[in-house]
Parts: C-alpha cells; structure tokens; sequence
C-alpha cells in the first residue's frame, strides 16, 4: 500500500504554493518533509487531507494494483496547534465523538483508544477534560486519538512544537514504535534531530518545490564528501556561528560543522579566533544540509 | 447538547427570557400602533407566528455559528475528514439542530402560554404543519451555514435577517392567497392554521413541500459549492 502524490500544483493568486510536487509514501516508513517556513508544507499535507482542492495533479492511495483517491477518515491526522480535539470535553468524550463521525462505535473506539493512553502513560487522564492536561500531554491525547481512529496513513503537521526535550524524546520513541508496527508517517517538523532519528525518507520543499529527497542516511552520505566537523577548544560555537556565511551548523558548544569545499574551510579556518582541535571529515547532519540548502532562504508570503 | 445547556445554562435562561420578553414588546407595540386593545388582535396567531419566528431563527443561527465555532476551534478540518466528508456531518448535524430548535421554540411558547393567557387550540394535524415548514427552515439553514463557511463572520447579517424575516412572518396573521407564493409563507401559514384550529389546507400543504423541497435543494447546492469554494481558495476555517 503506497500514498503517492503525483505532480501537485496550487496556486494562491499570484503565490504559486505547489509547483508540481511528487512523493510517495509507504506503509512502515517514516517520510520526513521539510522546508523553511512557507515552503509549502502545510499546504501539501491539506492536499493530501483533500481539505485543499489542487489546481493540477492528484493524490492516489495505491494498494493491491488499484489506485484511488484516498477518502479523509483514512487518516490518522494531527494538526498543526492546538485544534486537534474540544479542550473543553474528557479525552473520553473526543474519542467518543470523533470515533463516532468516524463510522467508528463506541465499542470499538474505546477499547482501542484506552490501549494507547496506556500505552502513552495517560490513561488515568481518560474523564479528564483536554484543557486539564499539558501541552505534551496533550499532544500524545491527540496522536492516541488518531491512531485509535484505524488510520491508513499518519500525517504529522509539527508534532513536536512546543514539546519540553522530555517529551520530545517520548514523542520520538512513540514514532520508531510506531514505524516498525507498520504505520506509514508524513511528518513535518522544524525539530531536525527529531526528524533525522526516525525519518526513512526526507524531502526538501522550498517555495513550492521538491529540491531534493530521497533516503535520510543516503542523502547525507552524498555530502560527506565535502562536509568537516571541527572541534574547538572553547565552548564558543554558537557565537561564532553568528559570524561565519552559509553552510555552518553547530553540533553541540564545542563543535561546528561545515558544509562546503576544503579550500574554503581552509580560508575560514586561519581566521578564527579560538584555537582549533580537529578537523574531520564527517556526514553531515540533517541540520547542517537544511541550513546548506536554505540558509539564504527567506520565507514566501504564505503557503 | 444537554452538555452544552448544563454549561450554559444563565445563557439558556437569560435568552428565553428575552425571547419572552421580545414578544410582550411586540404585543405591546402593536397594540400602541393600531389603537386596539389587546384582545381585538389576534394573539394566537400571532403567538404561533412568533413560534415559527423563533424555530426558524434558532436553527439557523443555531446552525451557522456552529460552522463558525467549528472554524474558530479549528476542529471543522476534523469534520472534513469524518466518513462521508463535511457536508454530510453538516447535515446530520442541522437535523439535530432543527430538533433542538423545535424544541426551544415550543419551550418559548410555552413559557408565553403560561404567562399571557394566550391559547393555542391544536388541530390533529399541527404535526404536519410543523414537518412540512421544516425541510423550508432547514434550506434557509444552509443557505446562511454556507454564507458562513465562505465570509465565517456573518454575525451582522443574521442581525439584519432577522429584523426582516419578524415582521414578514407577523405579516402573515393577515393572510392573502397571493401569500402562499411567497418564500417561507405557506409553511409558516400552515403551522399557524395547526396551531390555532384551523383546517388542514392541502394545497397550501404541496405547495410548502414543493417549497420545502426547493429550498432544501438550494442550500445543499450552495452549501457544496461554498465547500468547494472554500476548499479552492484554502480558507477553509482560517480566520
């Protein structure tokens, strides 16, 4: 069973949001869609949703050699912000209720949706109202909810936002699992670690446009040829930061990595005023070939 | 909904009550108007008329602020994606608001036949009356939901329908045969004749079907259409 988004093109007035994007998903993988803001990311996922008509190009569910448009209940979805359930209702009662729009009975939604608050450590929350909870809290509610709704597919409009490191790291190790029972996942996330842990699959979508994708670790081996870690003696990588061009990322206070040609490391290198441990070549992280790739980037208008 | 009136109960009451009280102001202005006395015009009618006044209105407003509830929450993109799409969660969803609002409109009359004095006298058939004039509230109902699922604030709007549609429905005490050609009329004139004995008129009957039937038609087109409207140009519960 395959989503694929075939050569999508939508156009706001004079703001061309999509023009032509093609991807494709696959049951047990994890398809990371990044892009800086309005790139066009939400934008795809509302096509893909069908809550946004395309002018071009068409959204097809592949499965057993038949292709057809996938209908809406078929997703697992967890909107961007906080509008994903009632606050003012139990986690019970949403469940209920969006269970029950659904097509899905209270017998069945139920069962299922207490299985993953369990599995969440949130089924003691079951008659609290949504609003009681904490935003993480809340977030793992929502994808509970989603996922015990019998989704095909799973679309994740920045699921991490606003999430403390804590359940930052929950929320990541709720994917993997999720990954390998099975589940095909659109995730977008402007958390880029998140994103290059549990991700099979990037894309890279700026200003409407697939400007790469292809496998998270083949993609980045494809830079390590030009890419070098350096390690400073100093904790002074994020000041520096500010002052070096495109093409640097900080790995952590004490090292920079650099996505680029030796010869202009070289030239950058003489020129830095703390003392330089080691250079080595390295892959590059996932941050560090969105910064490479957008870092002059500046967002459109809205998409 | 009995959740929503146990959370909003001050609202519940404070609304009939100014519902009630909105209909001794008509009574009363009437009465200053005409030079009658009270008792010279006829209040039954006029009561019944109201009561259609208030089912239409509470349905429709009732209706459309859901939509604009839904777009405010952000969840109306979740009722986009329940099993058979938006416009069927709509729908199922104005049939129960047209239930509640029958409801609330009989509660009102209600109220009013406690406190004026003012009887009905109920002929077999009101059911009928009242079943034929809904599928013409409920096309009224999506008419102004699909306003509201383009423009999202209509609030002024139900304003202004409002001060026209309450005087069009007390017009109709007087009633003149060219009247049973006019939008909404012919229900309206029936639930009236239910609710004050009269008889069961059976063109006026077919007439508010085939109108109902118009109507009901019309705001499920404009409703899709809006949909799709909305859905083309990405506005779909943005604010």
């Amino acid at each position: 069973m395959r989503l694929l988004v075939q050569n999508v093109h939508k156009r706001f007035g004079k703001l061309e949001a999509l023009k032509g994007v093609s991807l494709e998903l696959g049951a047990g993988e994890i398809l990371g869609l990044l892009g800086p803001n309005g790139a066009g990311k939400t934008t795809l996922i509302k096509v893909v949703l069908g809550l946004l008509l395309p002018d071009a190009g068409e959204v097809v569910l592949e499965e057993g050699g038949a292709r057809r448009r996938p209908q809406g209940h078929e997703f697992g979805v967890l909107l961007e912000g906080s509008r994903n359930l009632y606050v003012n209702l139990s986690l019970l009662v949403n469940a209920l209720y969006f269970g029950g729009i659904r097509g899905l009975p209270p017998r069945e939604v139920r069962p299922r949706f207490e299985a993953w608050l369990e599995r969440f450590g949130l089924r003691d929350r079951l008659h609290a109202p949504l609003a009681s909870l904490s935003r993480g809290m809340q977030q793992k509610a929502a994808l509970a909810l989603a996922l015990a709704l019998k989704p095909r597919f799973l679309l994740l409009d920045e699921p991490t936002l606003g999430l403390d490191p804590v359940s930052r790291r929950e929320f990541e190790g709720i994917l993997l699992e999720l990954k390998k029972e099975g589940w095909g996942i659109l995730l977008t996330s402007h958390d880029l670690e998140v994103v290059e842990r549990v991700s099979d699959r990037v894309a890279f979508l700026h200003r409407g446009e697939v400007r790469r994708q292809g496998p998270t670790r083949a993609l980045l081996r494809d830079w390590a040829g030009e890419g070098y870690r350096v390690r400073l003696a100093e904790p002074k990588a994020e000041a520096l930061l500010k002052a070096l061009g495109p093409g640097w990322s900080a790995e952590g206070p004490e090292v920079l990595f650099f996505l680029g040609p030796w010869e202009a490391l070289r030239e950058v290198l003489g020129t830095l005023p703390v003392e330089v441990l080691e250079v080595s070549r390295g892959t590059p992280s996932l941050e560090a070939l969105f910064l490479h790739l957008f870092g002059e980037a500046r967002p459109s208008p809205s998409a | 909904m009995l959740e929503h009136y146990r959370l909003y109960w001050l609202n519940f009451l404070s609304g009939m009550l100014a519902d009630v009280l909105f209909f001794y102001a008509i009574l009363i202005g009437l009465k200053s108007v005409t030079k009658t006395s009270l008792p010279n015009i006829d209040s039954g009618s006029l009561l019944a008329l109201y009561g259609v006044f208030q089912f239409t209105g509470a349905l429709w407003r009732t209706f459309a602020s859901n939509i604009l509830n839904e777009s405010l929450l952000g969840t109306i993109e979740h009722l986009s994606l329940a099993r058979g799409g938006l416009l069927t969660q709509l729908t199922v969803r104005a049939f129960v608001l047209g239930l509640n609002g029958g409801l609330y409109a009989a509660a009102v009359l209600l109220v009013l036949y406690w406190v004026s004095g003012i009887s009905f006298q109920l002929s077999w058939w009101w059911p009928l009356g009242v079943l034929a004039f809904l599928p013409i509230n409920l096309g009224l109902a999506f008419l102004m939901g699909s306003l509201g699922l383009l423009f999202r604030r209509v609030d002024s709007l139900f304003v202004v329908l409002n001060f026209i549609l309450l005087p069009y429905f007390l017009s109709l005490t007087q009633w003149h045969p060219y009247m049973a050609y006019l939008p909404f009329a012919p229900g309206a004139h029936l639930v009236r004749l239910g609710l004050t004995g009269g008889e069961f008129d059976r063109e006026i009957f077919l007439l508010a079907l085939l109108q109902g039937l118009l109507l009901f038609g019309a705001g499920l087109w404009a409703m899709a259409y809006m949909y799709r409207l909305v859905r083309r140009r990405g506005i779909l519960g943005r604010f």
